[in-house]
């Protein structure tokens, strides 16, 4: 039997044991309740909120090749407190990553507790460093831009800063699809900084950016680079771009330009060799621009493929002006006007049309105008307004002088021709997707008529024989009809008048002519040892040409 | 007040169950945490296989760019040349996708072998059969 003091006993250990489970279990439901919100007895360094970076999207080809990817990084940091030997430590770094010495010691002499030695090093840096064990020296992952084609297309990629945001090229029009949203997660860490993923509560999801697929084919980008080079090594030209157009739909098929530069390491070339000089130089024409004038009076009917112009033996004197040509010419039909490249001939035919007209048309032709392609910085040309052009104007502009024009302009003006008359909008994105391949824009050709379809094919015939008869023989491929207009014109002088040594050589044209795949603007600007557009850009036109059409078919 | 035999029984073998409900659930935690290791274990892998397989990706595509494949075919002397037919077909391009004509990628590749690298070592090759 229980005496009254065993029985005091049993329930003071009783209610004693009580009281600790009931404090336990209440800790417990604590710690299981409430597990973000500790106010106090949890240190704040196990709390961490982690900002999550998103994963900039890739860029493709046509046909998925990648162009632009990001990879993981490393960078390194230090923390001046804890190296002791500042001076060894100094020249070790020095030695592994290439820098200068003095500028090391001066940031470990800092009071800071962070500073950056270098900014994405490469694998072989970091593994140097790694070997070294050097206390106070760290590694932060950083993500990194990567190009593998190297230099092939560089201008319409463009390339990524330090931070990774887009400063030329697509990378730069693009940066709010490709760079994505940020997230965040708030986790917890345990004793050993280790954080525990049971106990992770994801507040914000990130989001990976989108990627892009260029219109670009990189086979054709591939030979019109490596065609371009060869005319740059044999006439080492200032500048020259080159464009390849889907006439049909405006897609960019290849877009070169020299001076180029490797996005993979465009920090160690000139800014200027940074600019897409197809959409952002402007030039004066010459004789490619006759297209237009001559486009212009078909349209209106104000000249017929027959009529006869006489081309007054090479010398034109016209309100006090003269104009020349550069071979002599008497009577010559409208055709042989735009084969034989008639200065003369051409002005004549744009009076037939009075200025107005011809103003009308070129605003029409997308000249004096972006073409709103999808890449930064585009030109929109120069053109006086028809109020103030003089006598003069109605002689040179209609040749293509006294405006100034982009590649571009010129590849879209000869787009005209071949698709039948309707000016296309370039662009060279023709897709965006997100990480899941799900298609989140979609971009479509987009165009209006300007000329009929009849005055196209007119004009088309016209160009046909350039190539078989006229300026632009050089720019003939075995097996394709070529249809084309050859241009050298005189580079204008800042102090008024002409460089008489300095030309802008171009070649415009399309192929097949019967049924055009392709529109080539080759422009190349100050070439040396010659100067004429059919000695100059027709034959890189011929090769590129052909060799697009053996990779095409 | 006097208790009976059962209700100190009861009431004794409380504390018993509260320890064993809270073994159970210290047991839960300590598991969560060990499988949240485990998780972010995993997730360390899976990051790194990700990037790996990037890193992978990269290096293809660099070693499949035109420029090195035109390289490497001349460091290695790999003669390609011309068939002896050569073949012009008419076009079978559309207005929708006027680019690219319906063929398949083995008569695309050959016109591709045949037409853009070819013409590098055509001329040689042809010297080299005769």
């Amino acid at each position: 039997m229980y005496t009254r003091a065993t029985k005091f006993r049993s329930l003071f250990i009783l209610f004693l044991l009580l009281f600790c489970f009931a404090i336990l279990l209440g800790r417990v439901f604590y710690l299981h309740f409430v597990p973000f919100s500790f106010p106090i007895g949890r240190p704040p360094q196990y709390r961490v909120a982690c900002k999550v970076e998103p994963q900039r999207g890739n860029i493709y080809d046509r046909r998925g090749n990648k162009l632009a990817i990001s990879l993981q990084t490393d960078s390194i940091y230090a923390s001046p407190r804890q190296i002791k030997d500042k001076v060894k430590v100094a020249q070790l770094l020095s030695a592994f990553l290439n820098i200068d010495e003095q500028k090391l010691i001066s940031k470990f002499c800092s009071d800071r507790s962070f500073v950056w030695i270098k900014r994405q090093v490469s694998q072989k840096e970091r593994r140097a460093l790694e070997s070294a064990h050097l206390k106070g020296i760290y590694f932060l992952p950083e993500k990194k831009r990567f190009y593998p084609q190297g230099e092939l297309a560089a201008h319409v990629l463009g390339f990524c800063g330090i931070d990774n945001k887009g400063l030329e090229g697509v990378e730069f029009f693009y940066d709010d699809y490709l760079k994505g949203r940020e997230g965040w997660r708030f986790a917890q860490k345990d004793g050993h900084s280790q954080e525990i993923a049971g106990l992770e509560k994801e507040a914000i999801p990130v989001v990976n950016g989108a990627n892009l697929t260029l219109t670009l084919d990189i086979i054709i980008q591939y030979i019109v680079e490596k065609e371009l080079k060869k005319t740059v090594e044999e006439y080492k030209p200032s500048s020259a771009s080159v464009i390849v157009l889907n006439p049909h739909t405006g897609e960019v098929l290849a877009l070169a330009n020299y001076p180029t530069f490797d996005p993979n390491t465009f920090f160690s070339f000139s800014p200027s060799y940074y600019r897409n000089r197809a959409i952002t130089d402007i030039f004066e024409p010459g004789s490619t621009f006759k297209i237009v004038s001559a486009c212009a009076a078909l349209e209106e009917g104000v000249v017929s493929l027959e009529d006869r112009f006489y081309c007054e033996r090479g010398r034109y004197c016209f309100k006090g002006h003269i104009l020349h040509d550069y071979h002599p010419y008497g009577e010559l039909s409208f055709s042989e006007v735009i084969v034989k490249s008639s200065n003369i001939g051409i002005s004549k035919i744009a009076q037939r049309l009075g200025k107005r007209k011809l103003y009308e048309y070129i605003l029409k032709f997308g000249f004096a105008s972006a073409s709103h392609i999808d890449l930064p910085g585009e030109a929109k040309g120069l053109l006086k307004p028809v109020e103030k052009w003089d006598d003069i104007s109605m002689l040179n502009i209609p040749m293509g002088q006294g405006i100034g024009v982009t590649a571009m302009q010129m590849a879209c003006a000869i787009s005209v021709i071949a698709n039948g008359g309707e000016l296309i909008k370039p662009y060279v994105v023709k897709q965006i997707t997100d990480e899941n391949g799900e298609v989140i824009k979609r971009f479509l050709p987009s165009k209006r008529r300007i000329i009929s379809r009849k005055t196209a094919e007119r004009m088309r015939e016209v160009l046909q024989r350039v190539v078989e008869k006229g300026t632009g023989r050089r720019a003939q491929i075995r097996g394709y009809k070529v249809a084309g207009k050859t241009g050298t014109a005189q580079k204008p002088s800042p102090s008024g008048g002409y460089y008489k040594d300095r030309f802008v050589s171009s070649f415009i044209g399309f192929l097949p002519a019967d049924n055009p795949l392709i529109c080539i603007a080759v422009v190349i600007d100050e070439p040396k040892g010659a100067h004429f557009g059919s000695i100059v850009a027709a034959p890189l036109f011929q090769r590129v040409g052909k060799q697009v059409m053996e990779y095409l078919l | 007040m006097t208790l009976g035999r059962r209700k100190v029984f009861l009431i004794g073998s409380l504390p018993f169950i509260f320890l064993f409900l809270v073994l159970l659930y210290l047991s839960q935690e300590i598991a969560i945490v060990k499988i949240g290791y485990q998780i972010r274990r995993k997730r360390e892998m899976l990051a790194k296989l990700k990037e790996e397989n990037r890193r992978l990706g990269y290096r293809l595509s660099s070693l499949t760019s035109p420029r090195n494949l035109e390289r490497e075919m001349k460091e290695r002397g790999i003669r390609l040349c011309l068939t002896n037919k050569m073949q012009i077909r008419s076009l079978e391009g559309s207005y929708s996708s006027p680019v690219r004509s319906k063929r398949n990628l083995r008569v695309e590749r050959e016109n591709f072998i045949q037409g853009f690298l070819g013409s590098l070592f055509s001329r040689q090759a042809e010297a080299g059969q005769r």
